[in-house]
Order: structure tokens, then C-alpha cells, then sequence
């Protein structure tokens, strides 16, 4: 069992010990057994909105009959196998809620795409229905496959750690805080997004819950903000899921929210919901920091190494990245004629002089990136997918958001806004994946912090890569699918 | 012609070409001087002149290094190296690219079509023809001289073939008219013609390999005994390049040879992707969603995605999830980058990244992430389970043995060296370097006059070793011994004395204080060497003058506020000027003494002071020191000192508290006794590639190395900074470049100038010639040596100390005891 200086300073949160890896328990076998009755509950999930959307009769339709009660079962059986894979699938990762939450939504976001528009029509014997209006048709079946993998991974960690070892329930300090952050960050989206994201009432008690539950969930462990950030980002998506699509729905009219009518209504909510989850993440992480050192007297809880010659070094390395990111941005800019809107922020309409302001504000992010996901990749595959996720933030917070803000537009958040600034989405993929793995390579030449020169020192570093990237990949995935399936949810 | 040569001092032929352009030049001149835009001309062949040499050059400059290493590592045992054939063809696609550019481009198109009735068109086609042809002669070529080359070595290694070990390679050969002169063969042994049969040299190292081009022999030397062996060759140029490129295959040191990362990982994604590409195609292809074509295409395309994913992931061991993870993601970036970008391109049309764009796109997104998932979870698979690895050589799937490196010393040289290491095992290179210092910090000993002086702190201009090189092993000891037959140092850590085993090591032990055993300068000289003299010495001085404060008796005040410095190099001419400047600076706090009281004098046994510098420069700065009261005493060496007093040479005698010697230096102990047992004087000889002369495997730097200067007739390179640092990095390069199998390169390295701070706002400087004094020179020396300190911290730091110098007096906090009785006696005495 590996113990990590920022699990030390872990003031009065949820502890979660890692089993060790070689434990019998452990096996893919098992995994998948476990993997398999996580996956029954699942199923019962999904398979009550199944219900709902009339989808079970086309399952059964696979043994050529229209009988519910035989789709059901077939689709119970489905759950279950598919339940044991994603056993197979994540018993190799660290086994905790909060990283294992995003390995079940990314697995049942990735069998919306294998499942129903890929495997279900070729079991039925028709061709894979691959467009745009089959996949907004089957916009319930993504929601379903979302919940579908969240409850089995909330089962699967609840099978395979959560009843064995010890868990100490979270302290009142770490939930007040995610609620204040909560509660301001809710604040500050209604001000920008205004009657969108629902009445102040509402969206400060959705505020509230969201903040208070981000330490539930996670874990009140200290942490960089940079992979809170992405996280609080992912976060965001799962509360639209949870909250925007399925709760309120629910109470409000008794339905839920799943249908590509609905879906499509309420997607204007979504970026609301992004920009709460990764603020309320990015503002407890800042409050824990505060507070930890404002007030706590061990020294182990200061950050272990201050930003002095190499955060100045890495800020200088964070700027160049941008700079590149920002150049793979300006052929986007170019092409699409986005130029002129950005120079209107220093009220200009010259494209040069956009293009000089969206240069300088790429170098901004870049030294933002820096300090923000300084030694959080560790091969380019993760400096991509930190990038990646970042990139898609700016997106949300920058083009949907500051950019009209500053230039005097107003704030639109709605399925016409959000498919006007698809374009824009590409580009903030492209300069957050560039950026990245730049910034990678640099940080690799100068300071390869992996690189250990003693065995306790690698230790360290082994701990530090698992506790960052455990649920990291599974967060790069959910972001890149929430920006690729976009069109579906916004196609006029 | 030779005539020619020896009075021109090249080809004649050259002097035709020099004289060619001068007639050239000078027809163009009186051309364009009878054009009435001579100006705009000129001003346009400035322009032109500065374009190329500032910014064109570098970049053919940087280019060519690129494409030469590039082609070493593509090629590297190729029987002929083939960056000529690269680098030909691509200087002519160059040139002949500067030439059809307009064309390319269309620039001028409508008065070209006016004046010849044809388009610019074809100069595109026309040009990419040009490269084609261009190219492909040269691969022609090569593949030809190849193959000749491949046949004559074939021909001429026959004899030498039954000679060889199972397992052993020829690495290089010298060609004779009549066949192989000799060889050189993996298992560092060499081959040589004795009338009609092969004798075998078992030597335990190949050393050296070089070509001697005046009597046309190929040079190999080897351990043990440094045996020399010229073989003849008949054709140099061949077998030049041939040593150069192969011969140090032989792996010239170092535990096994090193391994490059294979492409395990890159063609274990290919094939993961290939295998998913083909079962999404295959989806595709029965529903007929694209052509046969487009979907061979597509698997290509996944293929490719795979090998970029291997690539990415870096061949790391992961778990499904996360090579699955990276597969959906790259997956659904390449949807980004060729759905929506790269086929709109293709098609000629602008993409426009769109929703509608990417709604039509949508098959292809769901194929890619499909495709993408599959292919990290194949590659997960296949990295496990080691399928793909059968074709692998053995050899290539061994991890690579990294070589222990030891350097001995935290210095300049020492720390540069690991700094380097750091540097090239990120690159791959095979080392476990530890670095072992009695100093757990690398000083800057540029500002330890300073630091003696109390301007700057003394931690200030010292950053910890560990920090310094972060990913280094650091062992804070003292080597007490080196074997160098065993391949161990002794260290002692504390009370514990170990043993540390090196496949290489680096010696960068420094320097100490030599007091050529004169009487009493042992006991009573202080050093400035490193830290604890300095601040040792600082107490001292601010000690006396605490004492001198209370003194009564004129003479013996006179006798404390005394300060002697012997030798007038840069550390004791730096030193009289800031203590100097300290005992002024604080004498406010001393109402007792007066400002005629401290005396200082400075001996030395030139005629002229900083014997470094050019005569103009040391004698201002001689008249400099001289004004503030400063004796200069030259042609004067001390022979004896006491706790109060300095006898000369000349019979002269100084009383005085403070001798501060800085007159000689002499290796450190350790590089001392080991130049001894093998018989090379105080000095550890090294050749031009750094290696100690005698020892195996033993490289020395720094101030403890005696290394040939080649530009100055074997001497060796002075003991400074700038000297190190490059030594430093130097050694690092070439025992990576042994452990890779090539060949050590010769350190060269010419001063970048001289700086001498003369304490308060003057000094002097010499950079490549061009001289600098007064306060000019005082800014060069605090603005190079603040960039040149160890890390931003300790910039910052002195920065805050120079700045608060201004507004405040120099701290006189004496903070340890005084290190000898001598004046306490005294004033008991009293």
C-alpha cells in the first residue's frame, strides 16, 4: 500500500486505501464477477427508463419477437456481461468512488456508440445506424448508458473496497466549503447565463448541493487545481445528467428529461452546469489551500515545494506552449473569420489585430496551463488529454461566455449558440491538444520531475502519477465525448 | 604547384576562384555604379547580405545538423553514410525552389503571360519533377556504391572471417591494394596483416581511432599501454568515414551496449490499429457505407492512429482502461483533424468545422471512437501478452544496462557534468550517475571575494548540489581512494567508509590552497578557496577591527588594520579591492580608527599584476588600487609567515594579522596521490577527449585536470569557471557517446573573456578582445556574473543584496569564533 504526502494531508476526508495490486481479490476473475452484479444494478437503472422510452421491444426484436418482458431479460443479460467487462475493463485502476464514477460514465457513453448504433442493429440484422438523426433518436439511450455506467461503478466500488475496508464518514469542514464554493460559483453563472440555467432559487440550491457534493463524492483530499479544474469539469456534465436531465425533470413534471425534444431544450443548461462544476471544484481546491495555510500548524500540510525558479520556469515554458496552441487556433480563426470578433474585445474590427489579441490570450492560457498542470503529465499522451480538457473549459468559459461578454454581446447559452460556436469548439480542441503535449515535451527536456534518483524518491513519484492520472484518462474521454456528441445535441 | 601552395597556402585553384568572384564583384560594381538607383541597389544588397548571413545561414546551418544526425541514427551501421546522398539532393531541391519560386507562387503573372504568352502553371510540377529526378539519382547512386562497398568489404574481410568469435561483428576496415589491412572487431581486438597471416592484438580497449591523412595510415591506439597500430589504407576517404561512423560501434566502454527504445510500442499500436481498422472497415464495407478503396484507406489511417498511440503511450504497461481511454481520445481528435479538417482540404474546399459539417461527418466519428477504444484495448493486449514480439532481435528486447557513472566533486565540472547526464539519459542514453562531493553545495567562486568581503551572503552564491541537479544520485562523502584496476572509489560518509564500484568516472575534484611549504604559511595564511574561507576571513577582518577599536598603542593598531594578500591574480587582486572596500565601508561603526589607519598590500611575484590580462588593462588596474592607497609590491614573493608578521623575499617585512594567500594552487589530494600511482607528477594528464592519460575508464575535469589546449601547443586550459562548465559537459558527451559506440570528441573550447572587479564601481574586462574598464566594465561584471549564478534564486537573492549595499552598510556580524588566538594574546598581553 502506497502512502502519498497529499493523502497525509487529507484533513478529516473520506480515507481511500488502494488495495494492493497483487491481492488474490484483485484478479480480472474477480473483477468480473463483481463487475457483472454491479452491472444487474445497472441494468435495473437503465432499464426502468427503457421502460419509460419504449426501447425494449426493439431489444427483443434481436430474437425476433416484440415481447417487453423478453427485451427486458435480454437487456438484463446485456447489462450483465457488459458489467463484467467494465470489471475487466478498470480492474487494473485504483478503486475509488470518485475515480471510478468517471471510468463508468465514459464506458457507458463509449456503449452508446458500440451498443445501440453499432452492435444492436447488426444483431437485428440491419445496418449500423451511423447518422446524426439515428444517434439524436437514441439521445434517451446515451442518458441510459450514462446512468447505466455510473451506478455500476458506484456498485462495483461498493462491492469491491467500500464494504471491506475502513471508510470515515466526511467532516463538516470540506462539505461547508464545497457548499460555499458551491454557492458562489452558482452566483456567478446565474449573473452570466442569466434565466437560462433556471430561477436564482433553484440554481443557488442546485449551487449548494453540487458544492457540498463534490467532497462527498471525491473526496476532500488535497490537490492540484489544474486536475480539480478538469474534474470539476466532468463533474459539471454528470450533474446536467443527474440534476438538469433526470431530477428536476422528475419533479417537476414527473417525466424524465431524456427525450431528444427535451434533451435538445435543456442543452442550453450544459455550459451552466460545466462552468459550476469546474468553479465550485477550482474555488474548494483555493479555499482548502487557503485554509490549510492560514490555519494549519504542520508544516507537512504546506505545499511541498514553493513556486519559486522552476514554477518561473515552467510559467516561461506554459507561454511558448501557448503560443503554439494558439498558432494551431489561428487557422481555425482564420477559416471561419473569427478574427474581427475578437479584435472587437479592444474595440477594433482588423483581423490583424484579432489575431494579436487571440495570440496574447493563447500565451495567457498557456502560463494559466503552466501553472495549473505543472508535472501532471508524465508521457504526451496525458499532456494531450490535460490539455484537451483544458481547451475545452476556455471553450466554454472563454468563447460562450467572456467573449460576448467583452464584446458587448449578450450571453447566449442555447442549442443555436452552442452549435454557432461549434467551429470555435474545434479550435479550442486543437489549441488545448497542441498546447498540451508542447508543454509536455518542454516540460520533459527541463525538468523531468519523473526522472528519480532514489528509490524512495520513485516511489513518490509512482504514488503521485497513480493519485493524479487514476481517473484522469477516464476524464479526458468524458470531455472529448461531451464535445464530439455536441452536434447531436445541438443539429439544427 | 606545390610552390603555389606552400606560398598561398591553398589549392591554387582557389586562389582562381577567389580572383574569379573579385572580377565578378567588380563588373557588377561598375554596372550598378552607373545606374542612377546605385543607392537603392546597394541598401538592397545590404538587406540581402544581412538576410542571409543573420538568418539564412543559421538556418542551413541548423538544418544540415539536423539531417546529419538524423542520418547517423537512421543508418547508422550503413557500409556508406548517407547523409551526402540526402543533403545533395536537398541543397539542389533548395536552390532550385529559390529559383522557381515566383513561378510557383505566380508572381508577375500577367506581365510573364504578356511577355511569353505562357502561364506559370507548370513551374510547380515542373519543380517536384526536378526533386523527384534529383532524388532518385541520388538513391541510384548510393544503392550502387553500396552495393560495391558491401562486396569489397565482403571480399576483403574472407580471410578474417575463421578468425572471429560466433558472436563477433567487424566493425571497420583498412583497405590495402591488395585487400583488408586490418580490422577492427567487436570484441575490441584488432586484426593486422603479418606477411600472409592475421595476428590478433588482444587489447582490452580500442582508445582512439583516428586518420593520419599526410601518410595515409589509419591510427588505432588501445589499452592497455596505450599500443599504437597505423595500418595502411588505400582509400581514405571511404575508410575515414567508415571509422568514424562504425568503428566506435565496437562500444568503447560501458556494461553492454546501449539499446535504443525499439519501436516495440510504436509497431505494436500499428498492428493493434491495423486489426481494429479492418473490423471497423469491415462494418463499413458490409453496409456499404464507403468504397473498397476508402475503406483500405481507412485502415491505413487506423494503422497509422495506432502507431501513434503506441507512441504516445510511450510503451508504458497500462491497463485497459487507460490504452483504451487514449485510443477514444486520439480517436476522436483525429475525427477533428481529418473528418472535419484534413477531407474538406483534400476535396478543395475550406473546412468550415460546422455543426452541418460535422452531422455529415458523423459515421466517421462514430468509427473513429469505435476504432480508437479498440485500438488502445488491442495494444493493451498485445503489450501484455508480448504477441508482435517474436520477430524482435533478442537483443533489442533486452533492458539496457545503464553504466555507473561516478563524479567525484560538486563543482563547476562536477555539477555541469551531471547536468549533462541528466540531460542525455532523458535522451536515452544508459547511465546511473551519483555525484559525489564533500560540499553539498556548488559554489560561485567568481563572487567569493565578494562574499569575503560581506557584499553578498555567503549561502547566496552557493546553490544546493541537490537542487542543482535534481535527478542525480548525490552522496554527500569524501573519496578517500580511486582503484582503478578494481573500478571502485572509497568513500567515507561520517565515520563509514564504503565502496562505490563505476564503469566510468569523472574526477572533478578541484583544487587547493598551495603554500609551496613555505614557513608558516600553512598555519597562518588564510585560503579563499571556498565558503568557510570566506567567511572565516570576513569574521576575521571585522574581528580585528573590533579589536583595533580598542587598541591604544598606534602601532599595534597599525598591525591589525594590516592586510597582506599574496598573489595578485583575479581571486587576491578582486580580494585586496573588497577588503578594501569592507574595512572602509564599516570603518563609521569604528570611531577609534582613523582613515589612515588600514593599510593594504598586495605581493606579488610578476612584474605585473592579473598576468592574465593584456599589460594595458592589469596596469590600470595596478594605478587603480595604487590611488586608493593600495601597496603593490611586485617582483616580491613571501617566504615566512607568523601570527604577525610577512618576511619577503627581499628581506622586507610586514607586520600584520591577515595574510590572505591566494598565490598558489595545486590539485586536490585525491587527483594528487592518483596522478602518483601512475607516475604522472601532481597532474592528471588527459589527452583531447578528457580521459586520464594511463588509466582506464578515468576521465578528469575541472581544476584538477591538466588538459591540452590544442591552439596553444599542448598547454592546458586555465582552472577557471567557464572552463569547467564546458569541461563538465564535455566529459558527459563523450562517455555517452562510448557507451552509444562512438567515437569521444576532442574538447576544444576558447575563453569568452576575463572580468576583475576592483571593489567599488570599477573594473576590468576583457571579452574576445574587446577591452572594457571603469564603471562600464563594473556593470559587465555584475550583470554576466548575476546571470551566470546557479538558478533564479540566487540571482534574486544577490540582486537584494547588491540593491540593499546601496541604501545600507555592510553587516558587521561576526558570527564565528576567531580561528586563531593570535590577537586575543596579544591584547591579553597588555
Amino acid at each position: 500500500m502506497t502512502t502519498t504526502p497529499e493523502k497525509t494531508g487529507s484533513a478529516g476526508a473520506s480515507v481511500d486505501s488502494p488495495e494492493p495490486a497483487d491481492a488474490p481479490a484483485n484478479g480480472p476473475r474477480s473483477a468480473a464477477v463483481s463487475g457483472g452484479i454491479a452491472g444487474i444494478a445497472g441494468g435495473l437503472v437503465f432499464g426502468a427508463s427503457m421502460t419509460v422510452f419504449g426501447m425494449l421491444p426493439t431489444v427483443a426484436s434481436i430474437v425476433h419477437t416484440d415481447s417487453v418482458l423478453v427485451g427486458f431479460v435480454l437487456h438484463m443479460v446485456f447489462a450483465v456481461l457488459i458489467g463484467a467487462g467494465f470489471g475487466v475493463f478498470v480492474y487494473r485502476q485504483r478503486v475509488r468512488t470518485r475515480e471510478t464514477l468517471f471510468w463508468g460514465a465514459s464506458y457507458g457513453a463509449f456503449w452508446w456508440f458500440l451498443g445501440p448504433q453499432t452492435l444492436l442493429p447488426l444483431l437485428r440484422g440491419k445496418p449500423v445506424s451511423w447518422d446524426l438523426a439515428a444517434a439524436r433518436s437514441l439521445l434517451p439511450s446515451l442518458i441510459g448508458h450514462v446512468c447505466y455506467g455510473l451506478t455500476v461503478a458506484v456498485v462495483f466500488v461498493l462491492l469491491r473496497r467500500e464494504s471491506r475496508a475502513k471508510r470515515s464518514a466526511p467532516s463538516v469542514g470540506p462539505v461547508a466549503r464545497g457548499a460555499v464554493a458551491g454557492v458562489v460559483v452558482a452566483a456567478l453563472v446565474r449573473v452570466a447565463g442569466g434565466a437560462v440555467v433556471g430561477g436564482w432559487g433553484d440554481w443557488l440550491l442546485i449551487g449548494i448541493l453540487a458544492g457540498a457534493g463534490y467532497p462527498l463524492v471525491f473526496g476532500g483530499q488535497r490537490e492540484r487545481t489544474g486536475p480539480a479544474l478538469a474534474r470539476g469539469t466532468g463533474y459539471g456534465f454528470l450533474l446536467w445528467v443527474v440534476l438538469g436531465l433526470t431530477v428536476q425533470p422528475l419533479l417537476r413534471t414527473r417525466q424524465l428529461g431524456w427525450s431528444p425534444r427535451d434533451a435538445v431544450a435543456l442543452v442550453g443548461q450544459l455550459p451552466g452546469y460545466l462552468l459550476l462544476g469546474a468553479g465550485a471544484a477550482t474555488v474548494f481546491t483555493w479555499l482548502g489551500a487557503l485554509a490549510s495555510g492560514l490555519f494549519a500548524d504542520d508544516v507537512r500540510l504546506a505545499q511541498p515545494e514553493p513556486p519559486g525558479g522552476r514554477g518561473l520556469r515552467a510559467t516561461g515554458l506554459g507561454a511558448l506552449a501557448g503560443l503554439a496552441g494558439g498558432l494551431v487556433f489561428t487557422v481555425v480563426m482564420v477559416l471561419v473569420g473569427e478574427l474581427p470578433t475578437v479584435a472587437r474585445m479592444v474595440g477594433s474590427q482588423a483581423p490583424a489585430v484579432g489575431l494579436v489579441v487571440h495570440l496574447v490570450v493563447a500565451l495567457l492560457i498557456g502560463v494559466s496551463y503552466a501553472v495549473l498542470f505543472r508535472r501532471c503529465a508524465f508521457d504526451l499522451l496525458s499532456g494531450i488529454g490535460w490539455g484537451v480538457s483544458y481547451g475545452f473549459f476556455w471553450w466554454v468559459l472563454g468563447d460562450l461566455t467572456l467573449l460576448p461578454a467583452l464584446t458587448g454581446e449578450p450571453i447566449r447559452w442555447d442549442a443555436a449558440a452552442l452549435a454557432a460556436g461549434f467551429p470555435s469548439l474545434v479550435g479550442h480542441l486543437g489549441y488545448g491538444a497542441a498546447l498540451g503535449a508542447v508543454y509536455y515535451r518542454l516540460e520533459a527536456r527541463t525538468n523531468p520531475w519523473w526522472v528519480t534518483r532514489s528509490e524512495a524518491e520513485a516511489a513518490r513519484a509512482v504514488a503521485r502519477r497513480e493519485q493524479v492520472l487514476g481517473a484522469a484518462p477516464a476524464l479526458w474521454v468524458l470531455v472529448v465525448l461531451i464535445a464530439l456528441i455536441l452536434p447531436v445535441l445541438t443539429a439544427p | 604547384m606545390n610552390r603555389i601552395r606552400r606560398h598561398y597556402g591553398a589549392h591554387p585553384l582557389q586562389l582562381l576562384i577567389v580572383l574569379g568572384c573579385f572580377a565578378l564583384a567588380g563588373y557588377v560594381a561598375v554596372h550598378v555604379a552607373t545606374n542612377p538607383l546605385w543607392p537603392l541597389i546597394l541598401v538592397w544588397f545590404l538587406a540581402a547580405v544581412i538576410g542571409h548571413d543573420l538568418v539564412a545561414f543559421p538556418l542551413y546551418a541548423l538544418a544540415d545538423l539536423v539531417l546529419a544526425r538524423t542520418a547517423g541514427r537512421l543508418a547508422p551501421r550503413a557500409p556508406v553514410p548517407v547523409v551526402n546522398y540526402l543533403r545533395i539532393p536537398l541543397l539542389g531541391a533548395g536552390l532550385t525552389f529559390a529559383l522557381f519560386l515566383p513561378g510557383i507562387i505566380q508572381q508577375g503573372a500577367f506581365t510573364y503571360h504578356t511577355a511569353t504568352g505562357l502561364t506559370q502553371q507548370p513551374f510547380l510540377g515542373r519543380w517536384l519533377l526536378l526533386c523527384a529526378a534529383m532524388f532518385g539519382t541520388s538513391a541510384v547512386v548510393y544503392a550502387i556504391r553500396s552495393a560495391v562497398v558491401g562486396r569489397r568489404l565482403a571480399v576483403a574481410l574472407r580471410p578474417i572471417r575463421p578468425l572471429l568469435a560466433a558472436d563477433e561483428q567487424v566493425l571497420a576496415t583498412a583497405f590495402a591494394p591488395g585487400g583488408a589491412a586490418g580490422a577492427v572487431a567487436s570484441s575490441h581486438a584488432l586484426y593486422h596483416p603479418a606477411e600472409s597471416t592475421w595476428a590478433r592484438l588482444p587489447w582490452a580497449e580500442l582508445t582512439e581511432v583516428s586518420w593520419a591523412r599526410a601518410d595515409r595510415r589509419l591510427l588505432v591506439t588501445g589499452h592497455p599501454g596505450e599500443q599504437r597500430l597505423a595500418l595502411p589504407v588505400a582509400d581514405p576517404g571511404e575508410l575515414v568515414q567508415t571509422a568514424s561512423s562504425q568503428i566506435a560501434l565496437a562500444g568503447l566502454g560501458g556494461p553492454g551496449a546501449p539499446v535504443r527504445p525499439t519501436a516495440r510500442p510504436v509497431g505494436r499500436g500499428a498492428l493493434a490499429g491495423l486489426v481494429s481498422g479492418v473490423l471497423v472497415a469491415a462494418v463499413l464495407a458490409g453496409h456499404d457505407l464507403t468504397g473498397w478503396p476508402g475503406l483500405l484507406g481507412y485502415a491505413a489511417y487506423a494503422t497509422v492512429l495506432g502507431a501513434v498511440l503506441g507512441a504516445a503511450s510511450g510503451g508504458h504497461r497500462a491497463g485497459p482502461a487507460v490504452l483504451g481511454s487514449g485510443g477514444l481520445l486520439l480517436g476522436g481528435l483525429s475525427w477533428l483533424g481529418y473528418s472535419l479538417t484534413l477531407v474538406p482540404l483534400l476535396h478543395g474546399h475550406a473546412p468550415t468545422w460546422s455543426v452541418t459539417a460535422a452531422s455529415a461527418a458523423y459515421p466517421d466519428l462514430v468509427g473513429d471512437v469505435l476504432q480508437g477504444g479498440l485500438t488502445g484495448v488491442l495494444l493493451t493486449v498485445l503489450l501484455a501478452t508480448g504477441l508482435g514480439r517474436a520477430r524482435q532481435p533478442r537483443r533489442a528486447m533486452a533492458a539496457p544496462a545503464r553504466a555507473r557513472v561516478v563524479i567525484v566533486g560538486g563543482g563547476f565540472a562536477g555539477v555541469s557534468a551531471a547536468r549533462r547526464f541528466e540531460r542525455l539519459a532523458l535522451r536515452g542514453a544508459p547511465v546511473d550517475v551519483t555525484l559525489v562531493s564533500d560540499s553539498n553545495f556548488l559554489l560561485f567562486t567568481p563572487m567569493l571575494a565578494e562574499a569575503a568581503a560581506g557584499a553578498v551572503a555567503g549561502q547566496h552564491i552557493s546553490a544546493p548540489v541537490r537542487s542543482a541537479v535534481a535527478h542525480t544520485r548525490f552522496r554527500h562523502g569524501t573519496v578517500l581512494a580511486v582503484d582503478a584496476a578494481e573500478r571502485t572509489v572509497a568513500l567515507a560518509v561520517g565515520a563509514t567508509t564504503e565502496t562505490i564500484g563505476y564503469d566510468h568516472l569523472v574526477l572533478a575534484a578541484g583544487s587547493t590552497a598551495h603554500g609551496f611549504g613555505l614557513p608558516g604559511v600553512a598555519e597562518h595564511a588564510w585560503p579563499l578557496k571556498n565558503l568557510g574561507d570566506a567567511t572565516r576571513l570576513r569574521d576575521h577582518v571585522l574581528g580585528l577591527l573590533e579589536l583595533a577599536e580598542q587598541e591604544a598603542d598606534p602601532a599595534a593598531r597599525r598591525r591589525l588594520l594590516t592586510f597582506v594578500v599574496a598573489g595578485a591574480g583575479f581571486a587576491g587582486t578582486e580580494l585586496v579591492a573588497e577588503l578594501f572596500d569592507l574595512v572602509h565601508g564599516v570603518a563609521h561603526f569604528y570611531p577609534g580608527i582613523g582613515p589612515a589607519d588600514p593599510r593594504f598590500a598586495l605581493v606579488h611575484a610578476g612584474d605585473r599584476i592579473l598576468p592574465e590580462l593584456s599589460a594595458e588593462l592589469a596596469d590600470y588596474a595596478a594605478r587603480r588600487l595604487a590611488a586608493r592607497g593600495i601597496e603593490i609590491r611586485l617582483d616580491r614573493r613571501v617566504t615566512e609567515a607568523t601570527a604577525d608578521r610577512v618576511r619577503l623575499d627581499d628581506g622586507t617585512e610586514l607586520d600584520t594579522h591577515t595574510l590572505a594567500w591566494t598565490a598558489g594552487n595545486r590539485p586536490s589530494q585525491l587527483a594528487t596521490d592518483l596522478a602518483n600511482t601512475i607516475g604522472a607528477g601532481r597532474v592528471l594528464a588527459t589527452d583531447a577527449m578528457l580521459r586520464v592519460r594511463g588509466l582506464d575508464r578515468v576521465w578528469a575535469v575541472g581544476d584538477c585536470a591538466g588538459i591540452p589546449d590544442p591552439d596553444h601547443d599542448g598547454a592546458s586550459y586555465p582552472p577557471t569557471a567557464q572552463h569547467a562548465l564546458r569541461e563538465g559537459r564535455a566529459v558527459a558527451d563523450n562517455i555517452a557517446a562510448v557507451l552509444a559506440g562512438r567515437a569521444p570528441a576532442e574538447f576544444r573550447f576558447r575563453a569568452l573573456g576575463v572580468l576583475v572587479a576592483l571593489g567599488h564601481r570599477t573594473a576590468v574586462a576583457d571579452l574576445r578582445g574587446r577591452r572594457f574598464a571603469g564603471f562600464a566594465a563594473w556593470l559587465l561584471w555584475r550583470g554576466i556574473y548575476l546571470a551566470k549564478l546557479p538558478g533564479l534564486e540566487k540571482r534574486v537573492r544577490v540582486l537584494l543584496d547588491w540593491l540593499l549595499d546601496l541604501g545600507f552598510a555592510r553587516d558587521i556580524v561576526v558570527t564565528t569564533p576567531p580561528r586563531r588566538s593570535a590577537p586575543e594574546v596579544e591584547v591579553d598581553a597588555r
